[in-house]
C-alpha cells in the first residue's frame, strides 16, 4: 500500500518537475531580458517623474512635470515631425530601394546576383564612425570636398552641408541608408530565393509573365520578407541615424537634423537631464509600440505565411 | 578634496606659493581652491602668410581689429584663389559665439536683481553675431564645426582660422606653408573679451597613500619642467610667471613659436568661459549653440535667433540666484 503511494508521489513529483522544465529551458534567456530590459525600462518609467543629475544621488519628485515640460516645449513638434520625415527617407532608403534592386536582380544570373550582393554588403560590415568619416569628407564645405568638387565642375559654389537646414537631413539619411542598405538588399534576396520554384513554374505555364507575374505570385509570396525589412526599417531607423547624426551635426543646424531618439540621447548625455530624457524615452516606447501594433493589425490580415 | 587639506595633510605651502593669487583663484569656487589649474587656451587667429605674401601684403603685420581685416580680405581672396578667407570653428561649447558676442560689447550672462540672466538678446550681442553671419553668407568665411574647420585650414583652403592655441602644435606639424597668428580682432572702441579654455587637476582619492601620491604627481605636472613638456606639446599657455623668460624653460621655445607668444601676450584680454547656470546649463548652452546655427545658415537673423534663444535660455535658467 505505501510502496503504491510513493510511487504515485514520485510519479506526481516528476509530472510536476516536468512542467518546470520549459521554463527552465527558457531561464537564461528571460532572465537576461529581465534585467537588461525590463529592469531598465522600470527604472527609465520611475526616473521619467524625478529631476536630478546622474551623479548626484539626490534627486526630487516632480510627477508628470517632466512629461509637461518635453511635450510643451517649442522643439517638440519639431521633434515629431522630423522623426516621421527621416522615417519616410528611411522607407525610401532602406526598404524601397534594396527590395527593388533585389526584384532587378531576377532577371540576372546566380553568379551576378553574388557580384551584387558582396558589393553592397560591404558598407554593412565597415564600422559605423569610420563610415560617417569618409562620407565627412565628401560633404566638407570647402571646395576640396567631394561634392563641393563636382559642383565645382558645373561652376557652382560649395555649400555648407552639413550647416545647410535644408541639405543637412537629407545627407545625413543618405549616409544612414547606404550602411544598412546592403543589408537590407541580402534579406530581400534571400526572401526572393526562398520563393518554391515550383510555384513560379507552374505560373509560368499557366501563361503568367512580367508585372502580372510579380504582382500576383512573387508579391504575396515575398510579403512575409517585405514586412520584416519594414518593421526593422521602422524599429531601427531612428537608431541608425544616430552615429552621422552625433559625429557630424548633433542635431543642428538649429535642430535641422535632430528627432526623438537623438533628442533623448542629448537630454540624458550632453545636457544630464535624465528625467527629462527618461520621459521623452517612455514617449517614444508608446509611440513606436502604438505604430508597430498598428502594423502587425494590418499586415496580419494582408500577409499569408506558409506554416 | 580642498587644496588647503593637501596642504595641511602632505605639505606643499613653497609649491603654491609660485602660482599668482589670479590663477589660485581660478579653482576657488568661494570656499578655498578645490585644484590647481593647470591648461588656460585661448582663441588665436592662425593664418596662411604665403597668402599675405601673394597679396603684397606685410605678413608680419596682420591686423588685430575686425575693420582691418576687412579692408584686407579682397586682396587675401584674391590670392588665395577666391578661397574663403575666414574660417571660424564652432560647436555647442559656445566658445567662439562668446568671444564675438562680448568683443562686440555684449554679454553671454549678467547679474540682475540677484538673479541670472542671459544678455544674448541685446542689440550689441547681435551686432557681434551678426558680424559673424555675414562673413558667412557673403562667402567670406566656411561654416564648419571644429571637425571640418581644422582639416579645412590645415590643407589650406581657407586664408585664417580663429581656434584656440591648444591646437597649435597640431596645426604646426601638419601646415605646409608658413603658419603664424594674430590677437583676436578688435571690434571698434570695444575692449577684446575672449574666452578661457582649460582645465585643472584636482584630487579624489579617499586612501591617504594615493592622497599623497596623486598630490605630488600634480605638482609635478604644474612644475616648471610639467608646464614646459605640456606647452611644447600642445600649446596650453604656462600659467608660472615667467617661465616663458626662463632660458632653462620656455624662453627659446617662445622665441621659435612666435604663435605662443601671440596668446601669452592676449593673456589681459581673457574673460571666463560662460557656463550657464543651475541644472539645466547645458540644455541653455545649447540654445545659444542652436541661435549661432541659424543665424549662420541665413535661417534667422542675429537679432531674431538670439532673442529666441535668450527666452529659451531665461526660462531655463529661471531662479539662479547671483551676487550682484
Amino acid at each position: 500500500m505505501s510502496a503504491a503511494h510513493s510511487r504515485e508521489g514520485t510519479r506526481r513529483l516528476s509530472l510536476r518537475l516536468g512542467k518546470l522544465v520549459p521554463y527552465l529551458y527558457i531561464a537564461p534567456a528571460l532572465i537576461v531580458i529581465l534585467l537588461f530590459v525590463y529592469w531598465p525600462l522600470a527604472r527609465t518609467f520611475q526616473l521619467s517623474f524625478y529631476q536630478g543629475n546622474l551623479i548626484n544621488p539626490f534627486r526630487s519628485y516632480v510627477g508628470l512635470g517632466n512629461y509637461t515640460e518635453m511635450i510643451g516645449s517649442s522643439l517638440f513638434g519639431d521633434l515629431i515631425l522630423q522623426s516621421l520625415l527621416y522615417t519616410v527617407l528611411a522607407l525610401i532608403g532602406s526598404v524601397l530601394v534594396p527590395v527593388s534592386l533585389a526584384f532587378l536582380t531576377l532577371a540576372l544570373t546566380e553568379r551576378e546576383i553574388d557580384f551584387y550582393q558582396s558589393l553592397l554588403f560591404v558598407p554593412t560590415v565597415i564600422a559605423f564612425n569610420v563610415v560617417v568619416l569618409i562620407w565627412a569628407f565628401f560633404f566638407l564645405p570647402t571646395t576640396g570636398g567631394l561634392f563641393n568638387t563636382i559642383l565645382g565642375y558645373f561652376g557652382q559654389q560649395p555649400r555648407a552641408w552639413m550647416k545647410d537646414p535644408l541639405l543637412a537631413l537629407p545627407g545625413i539619411a543618405l549616409i544612414a541608408n547606404w550602411k544598412v542598405m546592403g543589408f537590407h538588399f541580402l534579406l530581400a534576396i534571400a526572401g526572393l530565393r526562398a520563393i518554391p520554384r515550383e510555384y513560379l513554374e507552374a505560373a509560368y505555364v499557366d501563361g503568367a509573365s512580367g508585372w502580372p507575374l510579380i504582382r500576383r505570385v512573387v508579391l504575396p509570396l515575398f510579403a512575409p520578407t517585405g514586412l520584416f525589412i519594414l518593421i526593422i526599417t521602422l524599429i531601427g531607423a531612428l537608431d541608425a541615424v544616430f552615429t552621422p547624426i552625433r559625429v557630424m551635426t548633433e542635431g543642428g543646424p538649429n535642430n535641422a537634423t535632430n528627432n526623438l531618439m537623438y533628442a533623448i540621447y542629448s537630454e540624458g548625455f550632453r545636457f544630464f537631464r535624465p528625467g527629462q530624457a527618461s520621459a521623452l524615452s517612455i514617449i517614444l516606447i508608446i509611440l513606436f509600440g502604438g505604430l508597430i501594433y498598428w502594423q502587425y493589425r494590418l499586415f496580419d490580415r494582408n500577409v499569408t505565411y506558409e506554416r | 578634496m580642498p587644496v588647503s587639506d593637501l596642504v595641511a595633510a602632505y605639505g606643499g605651502e613653497d609649491y603654491l606659493a609660485t602660482f599668482p593669487q589670479n590663477v589660485i583663484d581660478l579653482t576657488d569656487l568661494g570656499s578655498g581652491p578645490i585644484g590647481i589649474a593647470y591648461s588656460l587656451s585661448n582663441p588665436v587667429v592662425y593664418y596662411n602668410a604665403d597668402v599675405f605674401t601673394a597679396a603684397g601684403l606685410d605678413p608680419s603685420a596682420a591686423p588685430t581689429t575686425w575693420e582691418g581685416w576687412q579692408e584686407i580680405e579682397p586682396a587675401l581672396s584674391e590670392a588665395s584663389g577666391g578661397k574663403p578667407v575666414f574660417n571660424f570653428g564652432y560647436g555647442s561649447d559656445n566658445w567662439i559665439l562668446q568671444a564675438f558676442v562680448e568683443s562686440a560689447g555684449g554679454r553671454m550672462l549678467v547679474c540682475e536683481n540677484g538673479e541670472y540672466r542671459t544678455g544674448l538678446d541685446s542689440a550689441e550681442a547681435a551686432a557681434g553675431l551678426q558680424a559673424w553671419a555675414d562673413t558667412v553668407l557673403s562667402g567670406q568665411s566656411i561654416n564648419a564645426g571644429y571637425n571640418d574647420a581644422t582639416p579645412a585650414f590645415i590643407a589650406g583652403e581657407t586664408v585664417t582660422y580663429t581656434y584656440s592655441i591648444a591646437g597649435r602644435g597640431n596645426i604646426q606639424d601638419q601646415v605646409a606653408y608658413d603658419l603664424r597668428a594674430t590677437t583676436f580682432p578688435q571690434f571698434g572702441e570695444n575692449p577684446v573679451r575672449i574666452p578661457g579654455g582649460g582645465n585643472f587637476l584636482t584630487v579624489f582619492a579617499t586612501d591617504p597613500a594615493q592622497q599623497e601620491a596623486a598630490w605630488k604627481w600634480v605638482q609635478f605636472l604644474t612644475s616648471p619642467e610639467g608646464f614646459t613638456a605640456w606647452t611644447e606639446g600642445l600649446g596650453y599657455v604656462p600659467l608660472l610667471p615667467n617661465l616663458t623668460e626662463d632660458p632653462a624653460y620656455l624662453a627659446d621655445f617662445v622665441a621659435a613659436n612666435p604663435i605662443e607668444q601671440v596668446a601669452i601676450d592676449q593673456l589681459g584680454s581673457v574673460v571666463r568661459w560662460t557656463s550657464f547656470p543651475g541644472p539645466n546649463g547645458l540644455a541653455a548652452g545649447e540654445a545659444a549653440f542652436r541661435a549661432t546655427q541659424a543665424a549662420l545658415s541665413g535661417e534667422q537673423t542675429a537679432a531674431d535667433a538670439l532673442a529666441a534663444a535668450a527666452e529659451e535660455i531665461n526660462t531655463l535658467i529661471a531662479g539662479q540666484a547671483c551676487a550682484g
